[in-house]
């Protein structure tokens, strides 16, 4: 007899903490602003050296509670850095153009973490990713730092590896030092932290015309692009990027010596998380260009309107970047965590705005 | 004028709302979703804690779609079908298993947070008011869960942390280590034994049908008994399920696994699953079916992904 009864059942998803509290912020700025020749020129530069305490996050927990994770008030965080900005006022009368451009450093680093100092590792969808240690910046990339391509027989012979690693496989630094290869050679392969974020916007106008165009940029931070585990995975399932024809094909003709060899069966570990999929993610992007163009003030009151402009306008129309993926500018898993990995992200959209600005 | 007179009486309805809030205002608990602060008060709630550490069964570290790589994907009965960049399966296939792997993770994890449902019961439920007899048989059956998922963690891991109490703290988690094998089988003989001792040989109702039983409890420590090598103690309470009368085996071997002979004579304890695109399914049947058969043998995506039966 099979009847189609449901019943229900209630579990715990997820533990409180009844300690938990907001973070706390202590925080020094020191600013000078400066204007010059009556205040066409003006420059602001922002030093700050703020502390956050008891960093509020959902950090992993020992398994045996029943629950994986669980928010804590865990650690303490700096985060420093100096702002410069400018603007100036370059013609005034009938044609006008304004500039104004800011540059910015920052410099992040986890000072303490809980009761025993311990990283807190994270990551999402294949494993562990990140790691967030004191001295670093939080959620550092983590994984295995890849020295190059076995080139042959006697590299391999010589040279901790997996035991199903074959010539022209990845080759990952021993960084324990004690001739085995495993997870705990694991190490800090880069982060998403970049050196310096600008940007720059123009302004013109002349008559009836106005023109703007603001570019947008980082320089110095990294992806960890794990889509290229995919997109680069040689295994002949589906295409590939081409810079795997620069791979490991024999001896004689070991490519670029970061590209293993082409293999359908998965083997050799090639696509643990590990420094080759750490990316340089630094771009220059047209943020937006706008043109539009006023009617004549005559031509408006003929018609009994107070004004007509008409305009046009692109968003992100380029960005220049080495980033083999689409968006340099990426998180796929939400959280400080987990910052700057990239696991298969949608491009971001180039919109063109065609349009008419009537006031009555 | 009207106009100011309203106002102020808007403003004095205001000032006497305020005045009367007092700290109950802003400490309240929610009422549209459950917390352990509301839960675990009623015979009702129980039972649907109860129903919950059953769920966990289905759960892929327990006896969901990762019971087949820890039994099978290890012997020559079944290869894993080589996929995408991922070797977890692999590892097992050939006994390369590394620190990170996914099932070794969630055979952990999943245990213990079946342990932790468990765990709960018991230590919340003597203080309600409820049926006795009832009380007695939830406990049992937490106790014969309880037993069944340490049964599979020793057997995977060895020594364990033997975690008995419900820890609502996440830094409690530091205090424990790993218990020796020896502790957590006698933990184990000790829940079986008292499940056994209260719960029902058998149950009326189709909507307790897949609970523990006393036949369950009694067979399930007969095999870690003779896990233990304790064989005279294993055959005793092995007996005694076959002579309870309630079981016997299906003339034809292969009908046992019949998805239409569910609960079958044979069949002493069942992890229970609802047919019908419900999110309710068992995923065992795709996983064994024809890679890249699609829908042509089994509904929703059938096989493709996981395994190749050898026939030599």
């Amino acid at each position: 007899m099979r009847l189609a009864i449901t019943v229900t059942g209630l579990a715990i998803s997820s533990l409180g903490n009844s300690g938990l509290s907001w973070e706390r912020n202590e925080q020094l700025d020191l600013g000078l602003d400066i204007g010059l020749l009556q205040n066409r020129i003006s420059l602001s530069v922002d030093y700050y050296d703020r502390i956050t305490k008891d960093l509020l996050l959902s950090v992993n927990v020992p398994t045996l509670t029943g629950f994986g994770s669980a928010f804590k008030n865990i650690g303490r965080m700096s985060n420093k850095g100096i702002e410069f900005g400018v603007s100036s006022y370059n013609f005034v009368g009938a044609f006008t153009w304004n500039t104004s451009a800011n540059l910015s450093f920052n410099r992040n680093k986890v000072l303490a973490l809980g009761p025993t100092g311990a990283p807190i590792l994270s990551g999402s969808g294949v494993g562990e990713t990140n790691i967030t240690m004191i001295g670093h910046p939080i959620g550092s990339f983590y994984g295995y730092k890849q020295l190059g391509i076995f080139r042959d027989a006697a590299d391999l012979h010589t040279n901790p590896h997996d035991n199903t690693t074959r010539p022209g496989d990845v080759k990952y630094e021993d960084v324990t030092g004690d001739g085995i290869l495993d997870a705990k050679d694991r190490t800090i392969i880069g982060n998403n932290q970049p050196d310096f974020i600008y940007g720059i916007n123009n302004t013109f106008s002349f008559k009836g015309i106005d023109l703007g165009i603001s570019l947008q940029g980082t320089q110095g931070g990294q992806i960890l692009n794990l889509s290229r585990r995919f997109f680069e995975n040689l295994e002949g399932g589906g295409n590939n990027l081409s810079i795997v024809k620069d791979r490991w094909r024999s001896p004689e003709n070991p490519g670029n010596g970061k590209v293993p060899r082409a293999n359908a069966r998965t083997t050799g570990n090639n696509n643990a998380v590990s420094s080759r999929w750490v990316e340089d993610g630094s771009y220059l992007r047209i943020q937006n260009i706008s043109l539009g163009y006023k009617l004549p003030k005559a031509w408006v009151d003929r018609i009994n309107l107070s004004q007509v402009r008409i305009y046009a306008s692109a968003q992100n129309l380029h960005t220049w970047s080495k980033y083999l993926n689409f968006n340099p500018e990426v998180s796929n898993y939400e959280g400080p965590l987990t910052g700057g990995v990239d696991y298969g992200s949608y491009p971001l959209a180039k919109t063109v705005t065609f349009g008419i600005n009537i006031g009555f | 004028m009207k106009n100011n007179y309203r106002n102020i009486c808007a403003a004095a309805v205001i000032a006497l709302a305020l005045a009367s809030c007092g700290k109950g205002f802003v400490d309240l608990k929610p009422v549209s979703s459950t917390t352990t602060g509301n839960f675990y008060q009623t015979e009702e709630d129980f039972r649907n804690a109860v129903n919950g550490a059953y769920n966990s069964l289905r759960a892929g570290g327990n006896y969901g779609g990762d019971s087949y790589v820890f039994g099978e994907i290890r012997s020559d009965n079944s290869t894993p079908v080589a996929s995408g960049s991922v070797t977890d399966q692999d590892e097992f296939d050939r006994f390369y298993i590394r620190t990170t792997n996914p099932y070794i993770n969630n055979r952990w994890s999943n245990s213990y947070t079946a342990i932790a449902r468990c765990n709960a019961i018991l230590d919340r439920i003597d203080a309600i008011t409820m049926n006795a007899a009832t009380k007695d048989r939830y406990k049992a059956e937490a106790k014969f869960l309880r037993a069944l998922y340490y049964f599979n963690l020793v057997r995977t891991f060895g020594d364990v942390p033997l975690v008995l109490k419900e820890i609502t703290n996440p830094d409690e988690g530091y205090q424990y280590g790993r218990n020796p094998i020896g502790e957590v089988y006698a933990q184990i003989e000790k829940d079986l034994a008292e499940a056994a001792a209260v719960l029902p040989p058998s149950y009326t109702a189709a909507a307790d049908r897949g609970r523990a039983t006393q036949g369950a409890a009694k067979a399930i420590l007969g095999r870690v008994l003779l896990t233990e090598k304790k064989y005279g103690p294993a055959a005793e309470q092995l007996k005694a399920v076959i002579d309870s009368k309630k079981y016997d085996l299906v003339p034809v071997y292969a009908d046992f696994f019949k998805v239409n002979n569910k609960n079958n004579v044979e069949a002493i304890f069942d992890v229970q699953y609802k047919s019908g695109g419900v999110g309710q399914g068992n995923g065992w049947p795709n996983a064994f079916a024809p890679q890249n058969s699609g829908n042509a043998v089994i509904m929703f995506g059938g096989g493709g992904n996981n395994i190749l039966l050898t026939t030599w």
